[in-house]
């Protein structure tokens, strides 16, 4: 054996790499070779040294350090996502993956579906904004986990055939094929309401108070409160289930805001529900909008400022902020007939608030509304638009 | 929850899952920066980079290959573009004449080397070869986790590996007999 031959089998020997034979043939060489033996043992303790050197660790969270960041590139791919949609360019590599299944369905049924999720945020609405007018129902249902809403008596058998299917399909309707019950029973309510421009009216504004005034009649229920209901379930589930790129975004969580879907949902559709909570709705708002539901108005949506004083709503054609402690009107902006709000966010200190406009054309305005000023103008890329203030 | 089903939820949406998994490897990922990059600062900066790149590509991960040699492919590629902006002018060739020529001389007595030591001896190595050093010693990946990693042919690994604890051996040499004269 060559010397070079002998450090090769060495050099596996440090790494515990030899079979008994080759230890066997290096151990030969290296009695009768006192360079490769010197070698061995140099070697071994380098190889020793390497071993012992410190395992660093950060001086500090790592992690924590970049949860920020992540949350901003949350926002950044909903945003991106969302303009995908709307300009009808191939999603993004990312979010193909989660996305793929609900994209297959055909647009027409998505048109409907998204009618739906629009109709059954009126119908919670009418049901949160007036309790009184409805009555808990004391009917039982095949699953607890229905829907958990006091009910519209009208709607009733139509709703417990819902909720049944809602609460059996933990992944809602986007497993169902285009003929599913859902497709046959949702175009009533669908084009009435869906195509409806109104069909976002001002859901988000009374829902911070609704979550406790709704919240007695929800634990006597048991059957959902009308059918549209249950789409609202499935396709916000939808949402949950093929979130953007399999990154559940997290906007500002609130406690009204959590209550409220709670109350308009119930127990069965899980966290994917929670239609005031900016990142999750958002969520369910993608998915409607990658499907080809761009004709559906944005249903009623808010974003909570960072600071947790100032939520911003997404209203029918125009986009408002309120207080978020007494909810009084602080701005409001112009309507922008015709054009689509997307890309809300708040700037992390709350001092900004973003967002673009979309006309039919797709031409896209960025706008910012100063909290401190109260004063909404042109974001800077694009100068030459007009605030439409 | 284990790795596998963090990994499993993190790819199906879970934000917190992601997270969770993200604080489940911070340790190592900086561990790897610091010593490719030698600078704790470049390392605090190279590693965060690398987590968010795993968080913005959870979903590309494949699990036919191991999720700690699919992390450390990445954060050795961050540190390696970090390290050639650093320092442009290095090249392997350099680094091999001088260790070819040195390598002849072994008639050093051996005793253990301060890490401190060793760390700058591993900041000489050409990139390859510290990058196989510090997979082999700071992850104790196997010859096969390091090819997955690097996405090199495992011969190539090993040649670099060994060749890495020659020049090392050889570098540390240098040291003591500086240190020894003065």
């Amino acid at each position: 054996m060559t010397c070079d031959e002998g450090r090769e089998l060495i050099q596996h020997s440090i790494d515990s790499d030899l079979d008994s034979q080759e230890t066997v043939l290096m151990n030969e060489h290296i009695r009768t070779c006192p360079d490769c033996a010197a070698f061995l043992e140099r070697m071994t303790l380098l190889s020793k040294n390497l071993a012992e050197l410190p395992r660093v660790a950060p001086p500090f969270s790592l992690v924590d350090a970049i949860l920020p960041k992540l949350e901003i590139i949350d926002a950044e791919a909903r945003v991106a996502e969302a303009r995908a949609a709307q300009t009808g360019n191939a999603v993004s590599e990312e979010s193909a993956v989660p996305a793929e299944l609900p994209r297959r369905r055909n647009r027409s049924t998505l048109r409907r579906v998204a009618g739906a999720i629009a109709a059954g945020l009126v119908a919670g609405l009418v049901i949160v904004t007036a309790p009184s007018l409805f009555h808990s129902s004391s009917n039982d249902s095949d699953s607890k986990d229905s829907v958990a809403l006091s009910e519209a008596p009208a709607a009733k058998s139509e709703a417990r055939s819902f909720s049944t299917e809602a609460s059996q399909d933990s992944a809602g309707f986007s497993a169902n094929s285009s003929q599913s019950e859902d497709d046959a029973e949702a175009p009533s309510e669908t084009e009435s309401l869906g195509t409806e421009p109104t069909a976002s009216v001002k859901f988000a504004e009374p829902a911070p108070s609704v979550g406790e005034s709704a919240a007695p009649a929800a634990d006597s229920s048991d059957t959902a409160g009308a059918g549209e209901t249950k789409e609202t379930t499935g396709s916000i589930e939808s949402g949950a289930v093929a979130p953007s790129k399999g990154i559940a975004p997290s906007a500002t969580p609130s406690p009204s805001a959590e209550a409220t879907g709670k109350s308009l949902a119930g127990e069965s559709g899980g966290e994917g529900l929670v239609p005031s909570e900016g990142g999750e709705t958002s969520g369910a708002l993608e998915d409607a909008e990658m499907n080809g539901a761009l004709s559906v108005p944005f249903p009623a949506l808010e974003w909570i400022s960072p600071d947790q004083k100032l939520k911003a709503v997404a209203e029918e054609q125009r986009i408002s902020v309120y207080s978020n402690e007494d909810h009084s009107l602080i701005f409001q902006s112009a309507l922008h007939e015709g054009e689509s709000l997307s890309s809300v966010y708040w700037e992390q200190d709350s001092s900004l608030l973003h967002y673009s406009w979309k006309d039919s054309e797709g031409n896209i305005k960025d706008m910012v509304w100063d909290a401190s000023a109260n004063v909404e103008s042109p974001a800077s890329e694009s100068p030459n638009e007009s605030s439409g203030e | 929850m284990v790795e596998l089903d963090l990994i499993k939820a993190a790819q199906a949406g879970d934000r917190d899952a992601l997270v969770e998994l993200l604080r489940g490897i911070e340790n190592q990922v900086y561990r790897t920066a610091y010593y490719l990059l030698n600078n704790e600062q470049d390392a605090l900066d190279a590693s965060q980079e690398a987590l968010i790149k795993i968080y913005t590509k959870i979903h590309t991960y494949e699990e036919k290959a191991q999720f700690r040699t699919w992390v450390q492919r990445i954060v050795t590629n961050l540190c390696i573009d970090k390290f050639r902006r650093i320092r442009p002018s290095v090249s392997i060739d350099e680094h091999e004449l001088v260790f070819e020529s040195a390598d002849n001389v072994e008639d050093e007595v051996m005793s253990a080397y301060a890490s401190e030591e060793i760390r700058e001896a591993i900041g000489k190595l050409p990139e390859h070869h510290r990058t196989v050093i510090i997979l082999r010693y700071m992850q104790d990946f196997s010859y096969n986790e390091i090819a997955d990693s690097l996405n090199l042919p495992l011969n190539t690994v090993k040649s670099y590996l060994f060749r890495a604890r020659q020049q090392l051996q050889t570098l540390l040499r240098d040291y003591q007999k500086g240190g020894v004269r003065g």
